[in-house]
């Protein structure tokens, strides 16, 4: 199995499709892998619950990371990401329907790399979509393995 | 002054005035007696003078006699025995004198008898040789030895007269010099005692004339006191009357036991009971049978002592019964010396207050309640604006999302109609996107507090502007911006107001070749107005009150898209910074947005007032 590159946290099937489409169509698509709540989201990126066997040295290169999720939420997710010196390296870019402007605070409060509202407009949303895929995963350089455990 | 042990002034004067005065009557009683004595000396001494004269002259009688008497023998003339006779006449006469003149002398009278006698024989010699005319020689030594008798006795009583002279005279110098003595020595000692009265009382004079100043001083120190003091007393009758006739308040005093000792009107009034009937009561009368057995009033009074004064609310009891709300002030009297003297009690019947109070403190409970169910109101409108502006929109990005991969990817399957009815589903779901995000943002600046800074409106304008470069690219749009000013107000929201008002503008001036949109600034009446003035296709002022609703809107949307929440937004911002917004417009002239951040009467209504 290939290394996961991109984690889409989403609970919405249709956006979680329309996000996909966005990406495949981008050709950056071939290393998703998407979770449905925050929990697993939490699991995934620690290695825990159903992905305790993930080898965690295969770092993932973005998250996409939805608000409002079902048992953990978007933020939560966000706050032990980043606490974690493990993972805070870890570009996050939160993708939300919301506009809230406290939302938006906390979220870079937290330390997330970017914050996006979801547009109505598909090809906008598209547009976002494929921008971010390109320029986290082809234009943006992160430190190395080493580097996270120094 | 004068204590008791000390023998009065007045006795001490009167005394020395009568010492003086019996002294006085002593010294003048001896001096009479003794000047008695004098003058009796005097005249003892003076009859002695005249003994001695009669009895010398009894010897020049003698001596005539017996001269006359032998001249006659000689010479026998007549003349002789005249004088001779003249001469027996005188002795016989200074016999009997001296007979009367010594008759206190009985001696004297005894040899003056003897001489008497003797002078008779001596005599009668005499006459018997002058009747023989007998010159004989025997006559003669007879005669002669008979007269030398006669001066025998009378340098007896010469003797003894002289004896009687010395004596005499010796104690009329003796008394003379008592006398003398006497009368110095009292009238020294009269002197002395009435200079010593006299310098008793001048010293008293003095005395009594200090005394007198000073109870004159006294007095006027009294008069001042008693002056003052009726001031004083008149304010104190003023005060009493007032308080007794003070109405509102029960006005009374307590004994150090709590017992009632003065009432007035306002405590006959909120307590009922008249003065008759409660002085000497003790006051826990008034407090209500719970309070008696925790034993409030005794507390209440041991309070006021430990700090003065008291004060309290709570019910208490009227006579009939009755109960009222109380405010209650005790207070601890003492006298200078901070002996108690007892207590002031002031109460007043807030019975009412009570009642409005708590009728207010219900009323503050119930406005808490609405205020917390409001604030639960309004937790579950911000959870369901999110949840709007989360949820609601995810079902639109799935129909326009969707609906453009099926033309993009099935198009050519697709007839030409259909493909435009699946631009009609991408376009409304994007104009409902709008909507929502527009009541959204017209939502959010309701909740919203105030930022106020200074802000430069320049710099808010200039990016509005460049936000909107998009819109107006290709068009021919003439932008006159004039001076604008710094203000107070909240830089983002009036961002927004900018915003929404010159898109407007821009919006509205499409059919204009070119469109000119002026954005200034001019003082009316000492407040700034700030005016979007277009030359676009305007609107009827008939409609100008419609305006600024949500939703409502006075083009269709085929000619002009939009929400209708835009201006909607605009006023809702204005408010909030206690400013207003107007409007002046005319069909295919161009409208006129004018708004105000401060607060003026100056300005005309919202919508009234412009051109029609």
């Amino acid at each position: 199995m290939n290394a996961v590159e991109i984690l889409l946290v989403e609970d919405n099937d249709a956006d979680a499709e329309l996000a996909l489409h966005a990406l495949k169509r981008a050709k950056v698509g071939n290393r998703i892998h998407v979770v449905r709540d925050g929990q697993e989201a939490l699991d995934f990126i620690f290695g825990s619950g159903t992905y305790a066997e993930r080898n965690l040295e295969n770092s993932l290169k973005l998250v996409l990371l939805d608000l409002k999720l079902p048992k953990v939420d978007g933020l939560q997710v966000l706050r032990a990401l980043k606490a974690d010196p493990k993972t805070r390296f870890i570009p996050v870019t939160v993708l939300t329907s919301s506009r809230e402007e406290k939302d938006m605070v906390e979220s870079y409060q937290l330390g997330v790399n970017s914050y996006i509202q979801k547009p109505v407009d598909f090809d906008q949303f598209r547009n976002t979509v494929q921008q971010l895929g390109l320029y986290w995963l082809v234009v943006n350089q992160l430190p190395g393995p080493r580097a996270e455990h120094d | 002054m004068v204590s008791s042990m000390r023998i009065p002034l007045k006795s001490k004067v009167n005394a020395g005035f009568a010492l003086a005065l019996v002294l006085l009557l002593a010294i003048s009683a001896i001096s009479y007696q003794k000047i008695s004595t004098l003058a009796s000396n005097n005249e003892w001494v003076i009859h002695t003078h005249e003994v001695l004269e009669k009895i010398q002259s009894v010897t020049s009688g003698l001596l005539t006699i017996q001269t006359e008497g032998r001249g006659y023998l000689l010479t026998g003339q007549s003349l002789y025995i005249e004088r001779y006779r003249s001469g027996i006449k005188d002795v016989r006469a200074s016999l009997d004198e001296l007979q009367q003149l010594t008759k206190d002398n009985p001696r004297q009278q005894q040899r003056l008898a003897q001489l008497d006698s003797g002078f008779e024989a001596w005599l009668a010699s005499w006459e018997t040789d002058i009747a023989n005319r007998n010159t004989e020689a025997s006559a003669f030594s007879v005669r002669t030895e008979r007269m030398n008798e006669c001066r025998a006795l009378i340098q007896q009583m010469t003797d003894e007269e002289k004896r009687l002279l010395s004596i005499r005279n010796e104690e009329l110098r003796a008394s003379s010099g008592t006398t003398l003595t006497l009368i110095l020595v009292g009238a020294v000692f009269a002197i002395v005692v009435t200079a010593f009265a006299g310098f008793l009382i001048n010293r008293e004079l003095g005395r009594r004339e200090e005394a007198e100043q000073a109870v004159s001083r006294l007095n006027e120190i009294l008069e001042r006191r008693a002056v003052d003091l009726q001031i004083a007393n008149r304010e104190l009758e003023g005060f009493h009357v007032l308080v007794d006739q003070v109405r509102d308040y029960a006005i009374i005093q307590l004994d150090t036991a709590g017992n009632v000792t003065s009432w007035n009107v306002g405590a006959q009034r909120i307590e009922g009971y008249s003065a008759e009937e409660i002085l000497g009561k003790h006051f826990s009368q008034f407090f209500t049978p719970e309070d008696i057995a925790s034993g409030k009033p005794e507390r209440e009074l041991r309070e006021a002592l430990a700090s003065v004064s008291v004060e309290d609310e709570g019910w208490r009891v009227r006579k009939d019964g009755s109960r009222f709300f109380a405010s209650v002030v005790i207070t601890a009297l003492r006298d200078p010396s901070g002996k108690l003297r007892g207590f002031s009690k002031v109460t007043r019947d807030i019975t009412e207050r009570k009642q409005a109070d708590d009728s207010l403190r219900r009323q503050a409970l119930e406005l808490a309640r609405m205020n917390s169910d409001l604030a639960a109101t309004n937790r579950e409108l911000e959870a369901f604006t999110y949840s709007v502006s989360h949820d609601l929109r995810a079902p639109l990005r799935q129909m326009h999302g969707f609906s453009r991969i099926l033309v993009e990817e099935f198009g050519p399957q697709l007839p030409e109609e259909g493909q435009r009815y699946l631009n009609r589903v991408r376009e409304g779901a994007v104009n409902m996107g709008r909507l929502i995000d527009d009541l959204l943002e017209f939502a959010r600046i309701g909740r919203k507090e105030l930022t106020l800074q200074p802000s430069g409106m320049a710099a808010v304008v200039k990016a509005v502007l460049d936000d909107l470069k998009n819109e107006s690219d290709g068009r021919a749009v003439e932008w006159r911006i004039g001076d604008l000013p710094f203000v107070e107000c909240d830089p983002q929201l009036m961002k927004q107001v900018f915003a929404n008002l010159l898109s407007n503008a821009l919006k509205y001036t499409r059919p204009r070749q070119p469109a000119v949109i002026e954005v200034s600034c001019s003082e009316k009446e000492g407040a700034r107005v700030f005016f979007v003035r277009d030359n676009g296709v305007g609107f009827s002022m008939r409609h100008a009150d419609k305006l600024f609703g949500v939703f409502q809107r006075l083009h269709r949307q085929e000619d002009f898209e939009g929400t209708g929440i835009g201006l909607a937004t605009v006023q809702r911002i204005i408010h909030k910074h206690g400013g207003r917004v107007w409007v002046e417009a005319e069909i295919d002239k161009g409208a006129t947005f004018y708004f105000t951040l401060e607060p003026t009467d100056a300005l005309p209504q919202q919508t009234k007032g412009a051109v029609t």
